[in-house]
């Protein structure tokens, strides 16, 4: 299948000053995203996923920098970006960006009408009126019922689902290509969540956006991406369609990751975590950064870094147990269940 | 909404009305009274003739309201009349007469004492504090009305409430006889505009500075010399004068030179001076200071915050620590005293004037430089703190610029800490004012209380003890009102008993 790559990044290096140290967040990332797709990105906390997409919006905090590599986006590379002026054409209405926590995310003393008008306003140059009907159509579109009553209300008057709803609104009133959904349902419940994300996947049918979905919920993975990439200290090391990813990871941190489901727990069994902690990002890593919590590591992972390994077009894992010197692994048996655990869990249409 | 409002103001007027009652029973109670006379050049004077001390530390204490005092001739003259046969004969501390009023006095409760050198006897009687208490609430507003004069030298003063014109007959007032006003409501340029002399507070009268005005009128009456100019009198008269016709009130005997100016007894009138009345002084300089304070702070906290850590903001922390450590009297000095060397500004508020510019500039930023350490503090902190919030970090996602983002998020929610603050600001302004004031020799009402206590004006401190309470306790009023219309979370329920109810957020 030949797709239009929308957005790509080479290469990205991120760091940090902490005092007068630094910290590398990402190391050489490189990522195609697919125009129309979803990408989910999961990993456990830290991994540097949130870091990762605020480089495609300049969103970095004053202490971060890019330090090397590239992002190209519309033949332009984002990453020669340096004043707010330009990306202030990007942010909102190219890209567009849902944060995790809908109570905080609206400016508690402004009418709810306001915030999504004035990003009309200001990409569309509409005047108040026009901005004004597209703000109640779009209300309407994410599911709040008496749109136009509810214009003129303030956030501490919706819900929080509601409140995401209108988020989602706000992000979606320009039409991006591109819209990064950082945990988007972490603060609600699982009801809620459902409804979200029903809701992104039908705006995303009709407005025909490209999604990268930010979760530590496997099972949100499941739900909605196509495909998927696993970050680690600051790395992708394994991606590919989510098929792949739930049906043959091949990466051993992917497998840990997948074991620690809490869906794939089984009642009054303890659930699995993974033990040990990640590198510290302070230092420069030697070898595999996995290694030193990896049950399969080889003498190989503590000396020099895996490259990635095509196992399919579309799988890659940057783990030395692909290298056909590297001795048959097989992978865990949780693992090779997960399949029919989902597909008990989710029902048919999972995957 | 209403009834919230009613019920915070009753709330506002008992605390201002309990401060008020504390200082007024402090001072009557715990206050040595003798101590008024420390000051007191008479007293000095006759302090070594017995015959005639007690008499007058005594006419002294019933001017203070601590007791009631009965010479010898006013207790005749109050049982048998003035100018009687019976009067006279009273006199004579043997007679029956005398005995009879010394027995209704003695049931009053009257105490009775005799001067031995003299043989003159006088009667006291204590007013309990708390009766003087009421007392003083109970004369404290004054509302003016057709029967107010009774004079008996003038049976037929007329009274009525009318419009009428004032003496150029430039503007219309709502004027009275029988007030003790002529100009109950009037008209003029100056704020704010409409103005009455209908209701009017009383305090008691100021002693010993400022001997016998009412404390409350020294506080609002101009101050300065006389300015004259051509006055068209209501007989006709044109004469040079600085009487100011809307405080003319009643006069019970006009002399020579009045009555071809006057064509009614309403010939008492202030005098329109240069320069504006102690209250007025305060207010200008609070707010002058408030401005300024305001004005200068938070923009320079901005500027600090968006440059964390450099030269500038460094420079900011070291102000902010100076002024929060050193004593306020240590730093006012010194400012006053860089000021004068190296701005050749005046080193007291007289030696310009109130009528030069120069003379405010030290006393106002004097008086702002503590507000500003704390609200530059604030404001530093504040917009640091909203750089990383939540919404400024997803308005600055949707694509707005760091203006919009300023102008519509940042700073628009910062107005609610900030009214909020100002009370603070004012309250931290009249105390302020009380050390700024001496320091530069104003003439307003902070210097007045230093004064004041200095020589025991127990009303005047009172007086002044009120009006700071007032201000005070009004201004977090006025805050509070004001974040209400501000913050549309706050809502003000009348179902749960007017108190505030903060909806979830
Ligand atoms: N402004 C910053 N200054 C210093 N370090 C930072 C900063 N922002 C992120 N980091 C570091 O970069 C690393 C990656 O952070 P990031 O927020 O991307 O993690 P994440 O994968 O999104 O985690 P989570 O799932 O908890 O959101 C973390 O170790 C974090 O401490
Ligand atoms: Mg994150």
């Amino acid at each position: 299948m030949e797709r239009k790559v929308i957005l790509s990044a080479r290469d990205v290096v991120v760091k940090f000053r902490v005092r007068d140290r630094v910290l590398t967040a990402i190391r050489k990332v490189s990522l195609d995203l697919y125009e129309g797709e979803t990408l989910a990105i999961v990993g456990e906390s830290g991994s540097g996923k949130t870091v990762l997409t605020k480089t495609f919006t300049g969103m970095l905090e004053n202490n971060g920098f890019i330090a090397g590599g590239k992002i190209f986006f519309e033949d332009q590379d984002l990453v020669q970006i340096k004043n707010n002026k330009a990306w202030e054409k990007i942010r909102g209405s190219k890209i567009a960006t849902v944060f995790q926590d809908p109570m905080s995310s609206l400016n508690p003393i402004r009418t709810i009408g306001t915030q999504i008008t004035e990003v009309i306003i200001k990409h569309q140059k509409k005047n108040r009126k026009e901005a004004r009907e597209i703000a109640i159509d779009l209300m309407d579109k994410v599911g709040i019922p008496n749109a136009a009553d509810r214009f003129n209300e303030y956030p501490f008057q919706y819900s929080g689902g509601m409140r995401q709803r209108i988020v989602i609104a706000i992000a979606l009133a320009c039409r991006p290509k591109i819209l990064i959904c950082d945990e988007p349902t972490t603060a609600l419940d699982v009801t809620i969540q459902a409804q979200i994300l029903e809701l992104i996947k039908n705006l995303q049918k009709e407005f025909g956006f490209t999604t990268i979905y930010i979760t530590h919920d496997l099972g949100v993975v499941a739900n909605v991406a196509q495909r998927v990439a696993v970050m680690y200290a600051g790395q992708i090391v394994e991606y590919g369609t989510s098929h792949e990813i739930f049906y043959s990871p091949k990466h051993p941190y992917t497998w840990a990751l997948l074991s620690s489901l809490p869906q794939l727990g089984i009642k009054g069994e303890r659930l699995y975590s993974i033990p040990g902690t990640p590198p510290s990002l302070f230092y420069e890593v030697k070898g595999d950064a996995f290694a030193q919590r990896n049950p399969y590591a080889m003498n190989i992972d503590f000396e020099e870094e895996p490259p990635f390994f095509m196992i399919t077009e579309s799988h890659f894992a940057k783990t030395w147990l692909l290298d056909p010197r590297a001795p048959r692994v097989e992978c865990p048996k949780a693992i090779r269940d997960l399949h029919a655990t989902i597909v008990k869990i989710y029902g048919k249409e999972a995957l | 909404m209403k009834k919230y409002i009613l019920i915070r103001v009753l709330r506002s007027v008992l605390s201002i009305l309990a401060v008020t009652s504390i200082a007024y029973l402090l001072i009557f109670e715990f206050v040595p009274r003798n101590r008024v006379f420390e000051n007191d050049g008479m007293y000095a004077k006759i302090s070594n003739r017995p015959d005639q001390l007690p008499l007058y530390v005594n006419s002294k204490f019933e001017e203070l309201g601590y007791l009631i005092y009965k010479p010898q001739d006013e207790l005749c003259r109050d049982v048998y009349g003035a100018n009687t046969a019976d009067y006279t004969m009273c006199q004579d501390t043997t007679s029956s007469l005398f005995k009879s009023a010394k027995a209704t006095y003695e049931a009053k409760g009257f105490i009775f004492y005799t001067i031995e050198q003299t043989g003159y006897i006088y009667a006291t009687k204590e007013i309990p504090v708390l009766e003087r208490l009421l007392g003083f609430y109970s004369r404290m507003i004054v509302i003016d009305h057709p029967n107010v004069i009774q004079d008996e030298g003038n049976p037929n003063l007329e009274r009525k409430i009318y419009i009428g014109q004032n003496w150029d007959k430039s503007s219309y007032a709502l004027m009275c006889s029988g007030c003790e006003h002529k100009y109950l409501v009037y008209l003029d340029w100056s704020f704010p505009f409409v103005h009455q002399n209908v209701v009017s507070l009383y305090f008691g009268r100021s002693l010993p500075t400022f001997y016998g005005i009412p404390t409350f009128q020294v506080l609002t009456q101009d101050q300065g010399t006389n300015v004259l100019k051509p006055v068209t009198f209501p007989t006709g008269v044109v004469t040079d004068s600085g009487v100011m016709e809307y405080t003319c009130s009643y006069k019970s005997s006009l002399d020579s030179l009045e009555t071809t100016k006057f064509n009614d007894n309403y010939a008492n009138c202030s005098l329109n001076r240069n320069a504006p009345s102690m209250m007025g002084t305060s207010f200008i300089f609070g707010i002058l200071a408030l401005i300024f304070s305001y004005l200068i702070s938070i923009p320079l906290g901005m500027y600090m915050a968006s440059h964390k850590g450099k030269a500038i903001d460094k420079a900011g922390m070291a102000y902010i620590v100076f002024v929060i450590a050193v004593p306020a009297l240590a730093y006012i000095y010194l400012f006053r005293y860089i000021g004068s060397t190296l701005f050749q500004l005046p080193e007291s508020f007289p030696s310009l004037g109130p009528n030069n510019m120069l003379s405010y500039i030290m006393p106002t930023i004097s008086l702002a430089l503590p507000s500003v350490a704390g609200l530059l503090m604030w404001t530093r902190r504040y917009m640091v703190d909203q750089n990383t919030a939540d919404y400024v970090k997803f308005a600055r996602s949707k694509g707005l610029s760091e203006w919009q983002i300023y102008l519509k998020h940042i700073l628009r929610n910062a107005i609610i800490p900030i009214a909020h603050g100002l009370p603070g600001a004012i309250i931290g302004a009249i105390g302020g004012a009380i050390i700024t004031e001496r320091i530069y020799a104003i003439p307003g009402m902070g210097k007045m209380l230093n004064d004041s206590i200095r020589v025991f004006n127990n009303n005047m401190v009172i007086t002044l003890t009120f009006i700071f309470t007032s201000l005070a306790i009004l201004s977090v009023l006025l805050g509070d009102l004001l974040i209400t219309r501000i913050d549309p979370r706050i809502i003000l329920d009348d179902k749960k008993k007017g108190k505030r109810k903060n909806v979830k957020r």
